[in-house]
């Protein structure tokens, strides 16, 4: 379990501030979720809090440790603990399903029985949704079947903190219906979830915080209650639009 | 004007620099690699059987006809002027010094070369090196380490490959054609031989080897979002190989034979 | 290809072992090929010049290599010392009294190099030690000796040249005898020596058979200049072989094998072989009265005459020396040997 802080987080691409972060805070064991338009810089925002992107200034702490200096051994070690869904899924391309979900446990498990191992990678599975073969390889499956492997990737190493960039996107309803259940089965466990979602229900029903961003820049963070009822005029624009428009 | 060609300098050298602490960032994780490659071996297998293994025909069909055109050229020339025997040191410099280890890198940069830079570039588009660093796996050490270990070791393996096959199975396919006594033949390539000969031609290849795999690598990684990047960077990989392979010869034969 | 990949780690394996196999192989093929394992034994030796010498040089026994050259020094006496080691299958060579000889072959082309000849004795050589070559005394004197197992050389031309060499030396050491008994004939004529005709005479006996010899040896290429001497000088000879004949006659008459009655039965044989002498000797002595004759009456002619060979012999002692000297000359027979050769060659050759 991990509480994670952003602290004047910078990133530049062509010499344009894409995330610009004074702080952000993401509290343990709970689900927080970023919302902004789109453009505005969520998954960036996740991929640097997770600390998969580089950043150009600022630091990350992770239970009060930076992780952008943290020791090789302390962040193989917070990588042991986290795990990313990403929006396209990005499975390994040239490993079959059950590849794309042993390499991890090997990874960080390497003693692990071979028993235990295979049957932790059938539980997972089965738990996300999979029923296809194991051993197809990423390109001969559909873009649902790809995130459900990627959601499950995830869950393999039972880890404390998971970022999701927008794990049900484009995901047919049958299969969404399924994920959408899992993840609030993970919401309701002592996990941190730190969340892009779409789905303005799925958000209603999960977050515990809200972040709001727009343009790289934090507009404003705080409890789902809180951040909802703002009277900034930014947030209430971008809530309305997104959150509330049905 | 001043300005532009000042900008052109700085990133080109910023550019090196950037490569340059690639290349040791390459180097450092291979020495790593036999504590904590326990995930890695695999790769570096596949990676010698793509580059090592199914380049072999190639290279061995290449090898005996080049060898076998010497010979007979060789022998049909060099007897006018009375240096038949020069034909022993012609072969020897050609296949073992020379074309050995060049046309083994031209092969292993069509094939591995182009392979790899595509095959990264595309893992970075699809942010699967993005899922490697999120499970705590060092795409260097996971992705390019392999890589780089494989093409290495599977070039200075089919130049091996390539002297034996060069040396020794073209002079079956010359006794079709211009028949020499067999103890002559291996009498004299033996004598002719030199471990200077070996030893620069291993040397060559060796360079090329890491030549080829950390600039296929590099170009890989130097793909950013989009999936036209790909392409690109590969031709800029190949040609920046064929330059850089070809610079190293001439300064190997530079240091070494003067 | 689903067979490669399930069986990668087998191939990959066998991949790399075949490729470890053949550099041993070949590496140790090449190391049995240019002797990499065997143990060398070095010795040393020292030459006059270092001309011609060169580092990697080979030794040579009879056309084979023996053994190479390792480093060639000037010592602070002027004298080239050489390190050079024997390959242990030549070992046995190596025994007490062998001689190095650098030969440079005199037409320029195709030098002999480092000859090694090994001496006659069974014991070996220890190694690191000192082996005299033929450029100082020490190598010279062994083969002198026949101490040494020098071949004769099989090149024609080296057989000449090295031929020449010691007629030119025995040719000016006649002429210098020749000189000096010309000073003694002169002064014994002019009643300045005590010394007995048969002395004088029988000193020129010698050195006319030294000259013959000398000359005769030089004959093929100095005929004509020297035929007149030739003459002059075989007719001293049979005169003086006459003389000195005589006694043996009486010897032969005296021996108890010779018998009446082998005289009687022989058929005439021993006699006449004994009237045959006998006129012979009356003959030698009738021309031994006139040579005395006509050594008195012509005494200023003998010193012309043997004045005359002495030239003949200077003039036969520079063709000679023309001959080893001459580059021109070799240049011109091997050219002339060379050239049928060559043709012959080209004719061969399959285009």
């Amino acid at each position: 379990m991990y509480d994670i802080y952003l602290k004047d987080i910078t990133r530049i691409k062509n010499d344009r501030k894409i995330i610009d972060v004074v702080g952000a805070h993401f509290p343990k064991g709970k689900t927080t979720v970023v919302i902004g338009p789109s453009g505005s810089g969520k998954s960036t925002l996740l991929k640097v809090a997770a600390a998969i992107l580089p950043v150009d200034s600022g630091e990350i702490f992770a239970n009060d440790k930076n992780l952008i200096k943290m020791s090789p051994k302390n962040l193989l070690d917070f990588r042991k603990n986290s795990s990313f869904v990403f929006q396209d899924a990005a499975l390994w391309s040239n490993k079959s399903v059950y590849q794309n979900m042993s390499l991890p446990l090997k990874q960080h498990f390497p003693e692990m029985d071979d028993k235990v191992h295979d049957g932790k990678i059938t539980k997972i599975l089965a738990l996300a949704g999979y029923t296809d073969s194991i051993h197809l390889r990423p390109a001969a499956m559909s873009i649902g079947e790809r995130k459900m492997v990627s959601l499950a990737r995830a869950l393999i190493t039972s880890p404390g903190l998971i970022y999701m960039d927008n794990p049900l996107v484009l995901v047919d309803p049958a299969i969404e219906k399924i994920m959408r259940k899992l993840i609030i089965d993970i919401h309701n466990t002592s996990a941190t979830i730190i969340g892009n979602f779409s789905s303005p229900e799925l958000i209603k029903l999960i977050a515990d915080y809200l972040v709001i961003i727009e343009d790289g820049k934090i507009v404003e963070t705080g409890t789902f209650k809180s951040v909802n009822e703002s009277k900034n005029p930014e947030t209430s624009t971008i809530i309305n639009s997104l959150l509330n428009h049905s | 004007m001043l300005g532009k060609l000042g900008r052109w300098l700085i990133n080109h050298v910023k550019a090196l620099l950037y490569g340059l602490g690639f290349f040791f960032q390459i180097i450092r994780a291979t020495f790593g690699f036999s504590k904590n490659g326990h995930v890695g071996r695999k790769v570096l297998t596949m990676q010698i059987l793509f580059t090592g293994v199914q380049a072999l025909n190639n290279i061995s069909l290449i090898a005996i006809a080049l060898g076998a055109v010497i010979i007979i050229q060789g022998v049909g020339i060099l007897p006018q002027f009375g240096q038949g025997d020069l034909i022993y040191p012609i072969l020897i410099t050609i296949i073992t010094r020379e074309l050995g280890p060049m046309l083994c890198a031209f092969i292993i940069i069509a094939r591995s070369g182009t392979a790899i830079t595509t095959e990264i570039g595309s893992n970075v588009v699809n942010h699967e090196i993005e899922a490697y660093i999120a499970t705590g796996i060092d795409p260097i050490s996971y992705i390019a380490v392999p890589r780089f270990l494989g093409v290495t070791l599977s070039l200075l393996l089919l130049n091996l490959y390539f002297n034996f096959f060069g040396l020794i199975g073209s002079y079956f396919i010359t006794q079709f054609i211009h028949p020499i006594q067999a103890a002559e033949y291996f009498h004299k390539i033996l004598y002719n031989l030199h471990l200077d000969d070996i030893i620069s031609s291993l040397i060559k290849s060796l360079v090329f080897g890491v030549i080829i795999s950390i600039v296929s690598i590099y170009y890989g990684f130097k793909v950013e979002q989009s999936s036209t990047e790909i392409p690109q960077m590969t031709i800029k990989a190949v040609g920046s190989a064929f330059v850089l392979c070809i610079l190293a010869d001439a300064l190997i034969v530079l240091i070494y034979y003067t | 290809m689903k067979f490669q990949i399930r069986f990668a780690d087998q191939i990959v394996g066998l991949f790399i072992i075949l490729a470890m196999l053949s550099i041993v192989f070949i590496l140790i093929m090449m190391g049995l090929n240019q002797r990499w394992f065997s143990k060398d034994y070095k010795f040393r030796s020292s030459f006059t010049s270092g001309n011609g010498l060169s580092v990697g040089m080979p030794i040579k026994l009879k056309g084979f290599k023996i053994g190479l050259v390792d480093e060639i020094n000037l010592l602070a006496n002027d004298t080239v010392e050489i390190h050079f080691h024997i390959f242990d299958t030549y070992i046995e060579k190596v025994r007490k009294n062998s001689v190095l000889e650098f030969a440079v072959s005199p037409i320029g082309i195709g030098g002999e190099g480092m000859l090694f000849h090994p001496g006659k004795a069974t014991e070996l050589i220890p190694e690191l030690s000192f082996i005299p070559s033929t450029d100082f005394k020490e190598g010279n004197a062994l083969i002198a000796k026949g101490l040494v197992n020098r071949p004769e050389r099989d090149d024609t031309i080296v057989n000449i040249i090295n031929d020449i060499s010691p007629l030119l030396r025995s040719t000016s050491s006649t002429m210098k005898s020749l000189d000096s008994l010309l000073d003694t004939t002169n002064d014994t004529f002019n009643g300045q020596s005590e010394g007995p005709l048969t002395d004088i005479l029988n000193e020129v006996t010698i050195m006319v058979t030294m000259l013959n010899k000398t000359i005769s040896n030089a004959m093929l290429v100095v005929n004509d200049i020297l035929s007149n001497t030739y003459g002059i000088s075989s007719n001293l000879e049979i005169t003086t072989a006459g003389l000195t004949e005589t006694k043996g006659l009486i010897t032969h008459l005296l021996d108890p094998k010779g018998s009446i009655a082998t005289l009687l039965n022989d058929d005439n044989q021993l006699y006449k072989e004994l009237f045959s002498i006998v006129e012979e000797a009356s003959n030698t002595t009738k021309e031994l009265t006139a040579f005395i004759n006509y050594i008195n009456s012509t005494q200023p002619q003998i010193s012309e005459l043997l004045e005359g060979s002495r030239e003949a012999i200077v003039k036969g002692k520079d063709v000679l020396e023309g001959l080893s000297n001459n580059p021109l000359l070799r240049g011109g027979i091997t050219s002339v040997t060379d050239q049928p050769t060559t043709f012959k060659s080209y004719e061969e050759e399959e285009f």
